[in-house]
């Protein structure tokens, strides 16, 4: 008998690597004394909120205030930003994502998670304050409790809810938590959404769980960009649309060259068989130009269905 | 010469036991890469469990390959040495 030693990392499988690097985030965030909650992924699945099967990355949630001492944390072990985001965006930009050339898969370090409109500070401390552990790969890691858990699940299953996948989703996770939700679980997933900003982007949940909730789905905050984001699933130029409903005039020039030219590592990362060389680049930007075009009218419908006026939205015009 | 002292992981880790792998990071040395143990090396892994020692990890190895433990005793406590070194068991 000769026994296997250790082998190379390359050859670790997602089901492998993901539940490994949720031990590796954890103990950065230790050392550097920041606060995470693991969310999505196996902490959800052992929460029986979703099925066990392979993620393809690591979902933190990560205090805001502390995300730049995490990130260097993680840089300082060879990790590095995928393809650093220049893209407009309807809904503030909510992750980075971190690679590493030892690892399969991805880290996706979040300061906040679409759908919670209230502060992405006063929205962590409230999802810190509902917070438990559960084992991943050996280790105790902080994740949010399962009401608040199932509420990032939903705005997860919600923000792209043309996806049929989506949708099952979010039914799968609506049976669920009425299964097994307790009264308490019920009240708590209220109060996490009235203290998150998230009544009305999660009022759907809410309504199918039957929860005694006066609100009736109203919230102070503006749903506005939401319902453009939930509605514009593939809509490629939705987000440079509504960066320019949101800029003065004077200021589209530079916009518009942006969004033609964006860098070399988005355009290479959203058409990987681009030809290499400056001539590929050219064509994958002719190409997506094309699509982003295409893309324009619908865009426009969806914003003026969803109510947005952009001499409204820039004071002072 | 064997020892009666048994092994046992050491708590610094975090690792994923399938069937016939097991992929383990040490946290106290994160920089190192995942080490992934196959075969005959993730049934030693398992056999270690904090309460057997040299003899009783090599007994329970060769009983799972249906071995005589003569025959594997060496590689196993050889292999034994060798997760001690790379700091993933160690003697309770």
């Amino acid at each position: 008998m000769s026994p296997d030693g250790a082998a190379g990392s390359s050859v670790l499988d997602l089901a492998e690597a993901v539940p490994l690097l949720h031990g590796v985030v954890d103990e950065v965030a230790r050392r550097h004394g920041v606060r995470v909650l693991f969310i999505k992924g196996p902490a959800l699945a052992r929460q029986r909120l979703r099925d066990a099967h392979a993620s393809i990355d690591v979902d933190v949630l990560v205090d805001p205030a502390e995300l730049e001492r995490l990130r260097r944390g993680l840089e300082e072990l060879g990790w590095a930003v995928r393809v650093p985001n220049t893209s407009a965006t309807v809904l503030p930009q909510h992750s980075v994502t971190y690679a590493h050339p030892l690892w399969p898969c991805e880290i996706d370090l979040h300061d906040r998670f679409p759908g919670f409109l209230a502060d992405p500070q006063a929205t962590f401390e409230t999802l810190w304050s509902y917070r438990t552990q559960v084992d991943v790969a050996g280790r105790p890691v902080p994740c949010p409790q399962p009401a608040p858990h199932a509420a990032i699940a939903c705005l997860h299953a919600l923000r792209d809810a043309d996806s049929a996948v989506n949708r099952d989703e979010l039914a799968r996770l609506i049976d669920v938590m009425v299964a097994t939700f307790d009264d308490a679980q019920r009240d708590q997933l209220v109060d996490v959404a009235r203290r998150t900003g998230a009544e009305g982007t999660l009022w759907p949940v809410l309504q199918a769980l039957g929860v005694d909730d006066d609100t009736s789905g109203s919230t102070p905050h503006d749903l506005t960009d939401w319902r453009i984001r939930t509605s514009s699933t593939g809509v490629r130029s939705i987000g440079w649309v509504m960066e320019l409903r949101r800029t003065p005039v004077r200021r589209w020039p530079a916009i518009l060259l942006r969004a033609i030219l964006l860098t070399e590592a988005e355009i290479r990362d959203a058409q990987p068989n681009a030809a290499p060389g400056a001539w590929g680049l050219l064509r994958a930007r002719i190409r997506r130009l094309g699509w982003g075009l295409r893309d324009v009218p619908r865009a426009v419908r969806i914003i003026r269905g969803a109510g947005a006026d952009r001499r409204d939205e820039v004071p002072g015009r | 010469m064997t020892s009666t002292t048994p092994w046992r992981h050491v708590e610094e880790i975090s690792h994923v036991e399938g069937a016939d792998r097991v992929a383990i990071v040490t946290l106290a040395r994160l920089q190192d890469p995942p080490v992934l143990l196959t075969g005959t090396a993730a049934r030693i892994w398992a056999a270690v469990d904090g309460a057997r020692d040299d003899e009783a990890v090599a007994s329970e190895v060769a009983a799972r390959y249906d071995v005589p433990v003569e025959e594997i005793r060496t590689e196993v406590l050889s292999f034994l040495q060798h997760l001690a070194a790379c700091q993933l068991i160690s003697r309770t």
